[in-house]
């Protein structure tokens, strides 16, 4: 397997990515990014990520060079054009340096300020103890608050874009639905792809979610369509790279304002699969998962509970660190999401000794931190452990300054008896 | 694969067209709406995808039901539960004259599929009488849910692009593209005035600009007092100085809890407009009844 990975490596080759439909636009963004040393450097590369997993030979080595010597010629022809289209895109430019950060931006006035609770609410509220109509015997149990849990949410009340009436109640519906839509264990049952494909997989699409700067909601959902795809039919090796950028695809139709299009996933898979077959895959893919595809991802649990542990910025991205690199570790596959983002809360609450896992958060989550111990070993030993050489993209992201450089933090030292 | 034969043309969604048609395995009538998959374009278009995917999620007495869907090579074809007509034709034959009880009733039911919605973390983002269905007993269902879309917590900042003119709440007419449930109980809003004034549109705009000013001519111009952060919304524009009318000449027929309840959906800032659950719990609708029972 080693070498086979060693192999993929040399499939790896530098072109920056091209919005057919926005060439200036992209253009005009990649050089905001490259010109500002503090903006969060984004590595333009399209792989074939597991094309000729099996026999990467003298020929695939020549046409690898051959591509990249008439992309460098090709680069620079394109580099004067960008000069040139940049003057005239500066409104753009100001609206996409806001979209780089804006998931850091969104969340800094979510959890560092303490300043939103300043107006008393006008409006007489309802609580939401009382929501008979629409909630389940079960889901009203949950959400009674005993005595010693605080209300995460009432501070939030006069604000519209926290959705404090809600969120109890969604959480408890979204943690219903998890259980529904558990993925197994079902590489027993594939006999042609490896934990190490997946992992080289979701490390490309990990990379894929920078470039195109998709939100980070965009990237999980794929990752679960990829999983429960994979969970419901055989598939060979050479599809692999197919269904995740078609599961990418999907997820940017259901999640982002302006998904890239068709051929911008088949020019990232370098041509490897024709546009009929990204649809034709999409077809597939559909049906297989019964077009069920709104999934309950990790991501929005780790915000609720980062939430109720009032936690900094920094240490959110800490967490934050530890689950995305949970995505390419197919040990994690079957874990509900729930589970996995109080987990990753958890390790970080340790690895950063910024707090305990308080009652509060026993009852947000609905986990005991004994219950959590072992998950919590596993993904300490997940973060000790060095990257594999292909699959840095997540470990690379996570060092740099704009994400507080979480992933230089120190793991836990494993205790030896557990 | 169940075989479906188009009976006729009901109408067009906000894509595709809608047929009454009829399964031939069991004999039931369902509605079917076309979409057009071309070679050329992007597969699956984005709002049938998330059209589909939320209605496989969301179950409730008060959304239509989605059956199934038949993914063939140039077109997409998805079931749902066949009802009688939309609000709006249901309107238009009830000529100026809808019973309080009735208005009461479809109010409250199209709240219950709304709290629903909300609960699920999915915002609809097109409430009008054209989106919603009614059934021959009287029920009320959710429909047409080509603008609907999931949110997180905190939302995102979402498109501006969305609601029918006449339903868009006044934040999102002055170009907040951050908002989140407020949005739904606005539209809802209109419609509850809507039905009690026999089927009359509430706030029929030509464009934005005047959508805005038959807001404020009817609510009065928000200021930063009763809206805080409206006039950053607001810009440099000038907008007349109206005050707010009063509330017994905008919805004559509804009863003063009616018009209690009416107020707090209509309020202009959207974080103290109420949610659909507060409203359900509102005293106006004690005693409803479902459907026309």
């Amino acid at each position: 397997m080693a070498q086979l990975i060693d192999k993929l490596n040399l499939m790896v080759n530098s072109k920056g990515l091209q919005h057919p439909k926005a060439n200036s636009v992209t253009a005009a963004k990649k050089r905001t990014i490259e010109e500002s040393s503090d903006d969060y450097p984004l590595t333009s590369k399209k792989r074939a990520v597991l094309e000729d997993l099996t026999n990467a030979s003298q020929d695939t080595l020549l046409k690898w060079h051959n591509l990249k010597k008439q992309q460098t010629n090709k680069n620079n022809v394109e580099q004067v054009q960008q000069q040139n289209e940049v003057k005239d895109h500066e409104s753009d430019l100001g609206r996409i340096k806001t979209n780089i950060h804006e998931f850091l931006k969104c969340d800094e006035d979510d959890v560092v300020d303490g300043k939103s609770s300043c107006n008393e609410n006008e409006e007489s509220k309802i609580s939401t103890a009382h929501l008979s109509t629409i909630l389940s015997e079960e889901v009203q149990r949950v959400l009674t608050l005993p005595n010693d849990v605080a209300d995460i949410d009432e501070a939030d009340l006069t604000d519209p874009f926290r959705v404090a009436d809600y969120a109890p109640i969604i959480f408890e519906n979204m943690k219903q639905r998890e259980a529904q839509l558990v993925v197994n264990d079902y590489l027993e049952r594939q006999n042609d792809i490896t934990e190490q494909m997946r992992m080289i997989l979701i490390d490309w699409l990990c990379e894929v979610q920078q470039n195109f700067e998709l939100f980070h909601e965009t990237l999980y959902l794929a990752v679960k369509i990829v999983d429960r795809f994979l969970s419901a039919r055989v598939v060979s090796r050479d599809a692999l790279q197919l269904i995740g950028a078609t599961a990418m695809l999907m997820s940017s139709k259901i999640e982002e304002r302006y998904p890239p299009l068709v051929d911008d996933f088949v020019y990232i898979c370098d041509d490897a699969y024709s546009r009929q077959a990204v649809l034709d895959m999409e077809r597939d893919i559909c049906y297989a998962l019964d077009f069920d595809l709104n999934i309950p991802i990790p991501y929005r649990f780790l915000r609720r509970y980062g939430k109720v542990a009032s936690l900094s910025m920094e240490n959110l991205t800490l967490a934050r660190y530890i689950l995305e690199l949970t995505l390419q570790e197919y040990q994690f596959v079957t874990f509900k999401p729930s589970m996995l983002a109080a987990g990753c809360l958890c390790l970080a609450l340790k690895m950063k000794n910024c707090g305990e896992w308080t009652q509060t958060l026993v009852h947000y989550s609905g986990y005991e931190e004994s219950e959590l111990n072992e998950l919590v070993q596993k993904l300490n030993a997940m973060i000790a452990k060095p990257a594999p050489e292909n699959c840095k993209v997540v470990k690379t992201k996570y060092s740099h300054t704009v994400f507080y450089q979480v992933a230089n933090i120190a793991p836990l030292q494993l205790e030896t008896d557990v | 694969m169940e075989s479906y034969e188009k009976l006729v043309k009901i109408g067009e969604g906000t894509y595709g067209t809608v047929y009454k048609a009829v399964n031939h395995d069991t004999g039931e009538i369902v509605a079917l709406k076309k979409v057009r998959i071309d070679d050329e374009n992007e597969g699956i278009p984005s709002f049938a995808l998330r059209e589909i995917c939320l209605l496989k999620e969301l179950k409730h007495k008060n959304i239509v039901m989605l059956y199934d869907v038949i993914h063939g090579n140039k077109e997409l074809m998805i079931v749902f539960e066949y009802c009688d007509q939309d609000l709006k034709r249901y309107c238009d034959a009830c000529q100026g004259k809808i019973d309080p009880s009735i208005v009461q009733s479809f109010t409250n039911q199209l709240l219950q599929g709304l709290a629903y919605c909300h609960s699920h973390h999915i915002l609809h983002r097109d409430i009008t009488p054209q989106n919603i269905l009614v059934t021959g007993n009287g029920d009320i269902k959710l429909a047409d849910f080509g603008l609907a879309r999931n949110f997180g917590i905190p939302v995102k900042s979402f498109s501006a692009e969305v609601v029918t003119l006449w339903y868009r709440s006044p934040d999102v007419l002055l170009g907040a593209t951050l908002y989140d449930t407020s949005i739904d109980i606005w539209s809802t809003g209109c419609i509850f005035a809507e039905l009690s004034n026999g089927g009359q549109p509430l706030l029929p705009g030509k464009d934005v600009a005047d959508q805005l000013k038959i807001i404020f001519k009817i609510f009065g111009t928000p200021n930063e007092q009763i809206w805080p952060g409206v006039s950053q919304l607001m810009k440099d524009k000038d907008y007349p100085s109206y005050n707010a009318m009063s509330i017994l000449h905008v919805v004559p027929n509804l009863n003063q809890l009616g018009c209690d309840l009416f107020q707090l959906m209509m309020v202009l800032d959207p974080s103290k407009r109420c949610t659909a659950e507060q409203a359900l719990q509102h005293a106006y609708f004690k005693g409803v009844s479902e459907g026309y029972t």
